[in-house]
């Protein structure tokens, strides 16, 4: 693996509905991979590139987080699209996602 | 991004056919004069949930027409307009539509549109005749609940609604926003998400519902009505509805408008959501009528297998430790005969979940009894008797095509018509009985009616244009047996059932085929009498093993009235190797084992070794073997998935110490040994095969 | 002992497991092999035909054993540790063939096989597909679904079978 830089960042994408979501978790697995022998893990995920998401989307994102905070790395979700934060609070989930996530 | 919903439609179907059989049983039964209210609810979410299934799946021909019933249906039990005969029948028709729209979609069956059409009409007629006329709600909203000033509304009450969603929530399309957005619409309300705790992408399954919903709502609207937001998403068990002591007038807004950082405490927080598998917390004392979960078949069989293996790896286990010293291994042997019990008692719990009562396939028959005798014009009464008989899923649903075709039989050539019933000293109306019950390890279904009975004459005049060879000589018995002949079904009549074979044949090869029995009793004018026995269990069995020479053979427990070592005295030579054998007051021909199965170094003096009483169908027989070995549970294995059934024997099984084993089957072992018996000219020399 | 078989995944090329019965060498589809075991006791079936030698449990599942030697009628029918059941799969059964032995898997090519030559009358002969030469050895190529699935061996149950009416 080569040097780390400090801010790792991640960018999601495309189709994160139940159509998509299998195709999504397979690129999220590798992006735990690059922390090893880094110190103040945190990861920045850029959501801006999401096209569509809806529960089973959201829930895979959560599950994602809840894996890189068992390896010690905080996650930040940022650059989230309108469509997308009504969908989190109209499901109810937005206490899921609090304390992982911040408007940027 | 198109997702080929027709993966989806399968349980859309399964669950419409339901709430249409469901909507029919309830209509027959219904008295116009004086409705139950429950009844009345029940077919009008029937008819709601059909009609928001077909509205998501895109099937509009169904959702139009069950739209039409829906309504009226609602405001029928809402006492807005009486309920009819006339307007009964009307519903029954619309079921048949509707069921005739689905197999359209499902089966590519041909539909009737001028049926259709017709009790469209019909609808709308009996629509506009009455006073009200309901608000036309659109189609592609799956769920309403209409505020009207009529309806019955409660006072402010506050609601905690829990809502554990079953894994295949996403799989089945659901959208939980419209639900969330209808509750805000009728009160106060607040939705937390709590997704449950996974940790592994690797074998993570994104496609599994892992959110379940805890909401509150402050609503005049009763719970009810609130169920009914979620009807076509949760089933019963999934919906935890509790009112909560006290009503919470809440000042935030609600949850669509807050921002993100700051959530209503509307919520109530405090006891763990749900446990480790999602399962939400029972309340106690709430009826809930259908209390019961949907899961996939293919679930419960490998439930099944896995206990099958189970029991093998215990009887294993049992073997092994039947050589260690008791004394020494006292703790062990405790804890293999508790093992033993919790085996047993979980293999019981895993069997009944396939266990489904045969009512099932019984409901049909008042509707297809009642419509076939008007269109006959024949007055039959159908009796129903042990319809709560549990047996396995698989073996109710096999049993409907044969059943039918035996009902339809005794309605089509049993049951007289009146004139000649009454000509004949009979009274004017036939009374068909379907009977369950379970015997000694099987399940006996019976098709009984009053008719003429089965004409001889006619049985053996076909039989012989149909070159069987046939003679007078022919007890009754064989006679009957004719009618299960191929071809010889009585080519009159047109059914329903036809385009899937017809015939005795078919039905003989179908109960077979379930490891069953079928037996005709007939009295000529009198009436007939066909009987179906299957076996109970399809897995797992209680047995006796015993020894002959050197094999294995494993005889069902509940066949077995006793076992004994007979004194000479109570054995004679009768003929030239025919023993009988004097046990319970009966003289019984002796069945040796040894020489049914050619086995060469079987035990032949009968008092050196042990006889057994066993039941075949109502019949006593006495089965000479070498030895009794010990019971065990046994699960059943196929032999005819790679090679076929053997004589005498119903399936395999595995020991413990691996070996196979043969099932012995009473019955089967009696014709086979009275087959042996002929073809030796009544002599019981048998000769060894050679191995 | 078992002995798995390689299973190729090369397109257009047939590859053949050759098994010894007696002093021939015979030849079959080796995508039809699903296994290769030693010789278990089997539980035997009463009033079978004689080479019908039983069935065995395998991984739970109820398997029967045929022993073609029985079938062809061969002098030497000995049951040892040498002795090899070839597990089949055929026509969505699973059945155990006895062997005298197997030897390799060899792959054909079509320069490889003559045409099977006349046997004269008798069934015995509408399973060899061909003649193999490998190495000067000459192999029997076997459709071992004629061979063992034809309607004299008893195996599947025709519509006839289980229909006992009285006479």
């Amino acid at each position: 693996m080569e040097a780390h830089k400090i801010e790792h960042k991640h960018a999601l994408s495309g189709d994160w509905t139940i159509a998509g979501v299998i195709n999504q978790v397979d690129a999220l697995s590798d992006s735990l991979k690059g922390f090893v022998g880094v110190q103040d893990k945190q990861l920045h995920v850029d959501c801006a590139e999401i096209h569509t998401i809806d529960m089973s989307g959201l829930q895979l994102l959560h599950v994602w987080m809840q894996c890189a905070k068992m390896r010690g790395i905080r996650t930040r979700l940022i650059n989230l699209p309108e469509t997308m934060q009504q969908i989190i609070q109209r499901l109810g989930l937005d206490q899921a996602f609090t304390d992982n996530y911040q408007d940027a | 991004m198109a997702i080929d919903l027709s993966q989806f439609y399968q349980v859309f179907f399964d669950e419409s056919a339901e709430h249409l059989a469901e909507m029919e049983r309830i209509f027959l039964a219904i008295d116009p004069a004086n409705p139950d209210d429950e009844e009345l609810n029940a077919v009008f979410r029937a008819a709601h949930s059909i009609k928001g299934g077909a509205g998501t799946f895109g099937f509009p021909d169904m959702a139009a027409v069950t739209h039409t019933l829906e309504t009226l249906l609602d405001q029928v039990r809402h006492h807005e307009i009486p309920l009819t005969r006339e307007m009964v029948d009307v519903f029954l028709q619309t079921g048949d539509a509707i069921g005739m729209l689905l197999a359209g979609h499902r089966d590519g069956s041909p539909v009737d549109q001028q049926a259709i059409e017709h009790v469209c009409q019909r609808l709308t007629a009996i629509s506009a005749s009455t006073a009200a006329v309901s608000t036309d709600n659109p189609v592609s909203v799956p769920v309403s609940v209409a505020p009207e000033q009529d309806r019955e509304t409660a006072p402010l009450a506050t609601y905690r609604i829990i809502f554990t969603p079953p894994t295949d929530l996403y799989n089945r399309m659901v959208r939980m926003e419209p639900i969330f957005d209808e509750l805000s619409a009728i009160g106060d309300f607040t939705v937390v998400g709590r997704i449950a705790e996974q940790h592994e992408l690797n074998d993570y399954d994104p496609t599994r519902c892992l959110i379940a919903w805890e909401m509150t709502l402050t609503t005049i609207h009763t719970q009810e009505e609130i169920r009914e937001v979620f009807m076509f998403v949760a089933d019963d068990e999934e919906l935890f509805l509790e009112k909560l002591p006290h009503v919470f007038k809440q000042n935030q807004e609600t949850a669509t408008q807050q921002p993100a950082s700051d959530h209503g405490n509307g919520t109530v927080t405090g006891n763990r959501l749900h446990g480790k598998n999602g399962a939400a917390p029972r309340k106690t004392g709430e009826t809930t009528e259908n209390a019961s979960i949907r899961v996939g078949v293919a679930k419960v069989d490998q439930l099944i297998n896995q206990m099958g293996e189970l029991v093998i790896t215990q009887a294993m286990l049992a073997q092994s430790a039947q050589q260690l010293d008791p004394v020494q291994h006292e703790n062990l042997h405790r804890a293999l005969s508790l093992l033993e019990r919790n085996t047993r008692d979980l293999q019981e719990s895993v069997m009944s979940i396939r266990m489904m009562p045969i009512n099932f396939i019984f409901s049909r028959f008042p509707r297809l009894v009642h419509d076939l005798a008007d269109k006959l014009g024949k007055q039959v009464e159908l009796k129903l008797v042990g319809e709560t008989t549990e047996l396995d899923k698989g073996l109710v649903e096999k049993l409907a095509d044969p059943l039918t075709h035996l009902v339809r039989n005794s309605l089509d050539h049993g049951i007289e018509l009146p004139e000649a019933r009454i000509a004949a000293g009979k009274s004017a109306g036939g009374v068909i009985t379907l009977k369950a019950a379970q015997q000694g390890g099987r399940v006996v279904i019976e098709v009984a009616d009053d008719g003429a009975g089965l004409n001889r004459d006619k049985i053996l005049a076909k039989a012989a244009k149909n070159g069987l060879t046939v003679s007078d000589n022919m007890s009754d018995e064989e006679v009957w047996q004719l009618i299960f002949a191929p071809g010889f079904s009585t080519a009159e009549q047109v059914t329903d059932v036809s385009g899937r074979g017809v015939g005795m044949d078919v039905v003989l090869r179908n109960v077979q085929a379930m490891g069953g029995r079928v037996t005709v009793y007939s009295t000529q004018g009198m009436g007939s009498r066909v009987v179906i026995s299957l076996p109970l269990t399809l897995a797992i069995l209680d047995g006796l093993s015993v020894r002959v020479g050197k094999e294995t053979f494993i005889v069902p427990l509940n066949s077995i009235i006793e076992s004994l070592q007979p004194l000479s005295t109570d054995l004679n030579e009768v003929g030239r190797r025919q023993t009988t054998v004097h046990v319970r007051g009966e003289y019984l021909p002796l069945m040796r084992l040894g020489d049914i199965f050619s086995i060469s170094n079987a035990v032949q003096r009968p008092e050196e070794a042990v006889v057994m009483l066993v039941e075949a169908e109502g019949e006593h027989v006495a089965l000479l073997v070498d030895e009794l070995l010990g019971q065990h549970q046994v699960v059943i294995k196929s032999i005819e998935t790679n090679y076929r059934k053997v004589d005498g024997t119903a399936g395999a099984t595995i020991l413990g110490d691996g070996r196979v084993a043969l099932i012995l089957d009473a019955v089967d072992m009696v014709r086979l040994w009275r087959t042996g018996t002929e073809k030796n000219g009544g002599d019981q020399t048998w000769t060894d095969s050679p191995l | 002992m078992d002995r798995q078989p390689v299973i190729t995944a090369e397109s257009g090329v047939l590859e053949y497991l050759t098994f010894t019965l007696g002093n021939e060498e015979y030849a079959m589809d080796i995508l039809k092999v699903q296994e290769i075991r030693g010789y278990d006791p089997v539980t035997r079936i009463a009033n079978a035909p004689d080479f019908i030698k039983g069935i065995i449990n395998l991984r739970g599942v109820i398997v029967p054993i045929i022993d073609m030697r029985v079938k062809f009628g061969l002098e030497r029918v000995i049951y040892d540790e040498f002795t090899v059941v070839i597990i089949i799969n055929l026509l969505g059964r699973v059945i155990g063939m006895v062997v005298d032995g197997v030897s390799d898997v060899v792959t054909l090519v079509p320069d490889q096989i003559r045409p099977a030559p006349e046997f004269g009358s008798g069934t015995q002969s509408e399973y060899i597909t061909g003649i193999g030469t490998v190495n000067g050895q000459m192999l029997i190529l076997t459709d071992i679904e004629r061979l063992i699935g034809s309607a004299e061996m008893q195996l599947m149950v025709t519509a006839d079978n289980h229909l006992d009416l009285a006479a």
